[in-house]
């Protein structure tokens, strides 16, 4: 099998409404159980979609209803990459790379816990590659996840 | 958003009702959890057993309920499925919330702190 070319993929699409967020979560947590991720790994994939998802409808398109945000997953031999797109306002690179640890505090100081601010750290703790590209006003996250052997 | 809540003693017990909590439902759980809080209500146990999935917005919101309460009392959970608590330790929040695998087991140590 071709390693560069997914044998399986699909695309989902929703309009950009924070109630739509779901459906997106139940179809890619039901593929990834058909492609024999286990429970846990199913529930962190389907988690950093999620994460991504609600990105996207509140920074790229600060909450407006009306626009598009798409989800692609692909299969190949070896892992499954899930891209989230959307054509509102981008994130800047050092915006990225900032939020990927896990903000600081201490657990037994309630004042300093975060309220918000974690979905980034999420992501980049359970998927194996993380990147964030625009081309052509188009923004991109892919997640990419191995198979275990 | 669907909460079941009853009382044991000075404890509120609540258990929501959703499978999810994400960013559809966030901001409305921790308005309804907030206003039980200044109410009066500073020892809860949240009972997470319906709830098979949380995003960040709902951990937020939870962590807000939890600060609102302050020193005042206390907020514990339950009932959490194994799935669920993979967000807590992600985010480091098992060092922060209490967890027990039974409502009594969680009644029973804010009861013993009242």
């Amino acid at each position: 099998m071709n390693d560069h070319a997914p044998y399986k993929s699909i695309t989902l699409s929703i309009n950009s409404e924070l109630e739509n967020i779901s459906l997106i979560g139940i179809a890619v947590r039901a593929v990834c159980d058909f492609i024999l991720f286990n429970k846990n790994d199913s529930y962190n994939i389907e988690l950093s979609v999620v994460e991504a998802v609600n990105n996207a409808i509140k920074h790229a398109y600060n909450s407006e209803s009306g626009h598009n945000v798409e989800v692609n997953i692909s299969i190949f031999s070896n892992k499954a990459v899930f891209q989230i797109s959307d054509i509102g306002k981008g994130m800047s690179s050092n915006q990225c790379h900032l939020n990927y640890s896990c903000p600081d505090f201490e657990p037994d100081k309630i004042e300093t816990l975060p309220e918000g601010g974690v979905g980034l750290h999420i992501i980049n703790s359970i998927m194996d590659e993380v990147l964030y590209e625009t081309v052509k006003g188009k923004n991109t996250i892919t997640l990419v996840k191995y198979f275990k052997k | 958003m669907q909460i079941n809540e009853k009382r044991i003693g000075e404890i509120l017990v609540v258990r929501p009702l959703e499978k999810r909590i994400d960013a559809s439902v966030s901001t409305g759980f921790k308005g309804i959890m907030i206003d039980w809080i200044n109410n009066g209500n500073k020892q809860i146990v949240l009972d997470l057993s319906e709830v098979e999935f949380i995003d960040s917005s709902g951990l937020g919101a939870i962590v807000s309920s939890l600060k609102t309460i302050g020193n005042e009392g206390d907020l514990v959970i339950c009932r959490i499925r194994e799935t669920v608590m993979n967000l807590f330790r992600l985010t480091r929040m098992n060092r922060v919330f209490q967890i027990f695998s039974s409502e009594d087991e969680a009644v029973k140590a804010l009861s013993n702190r009242i």
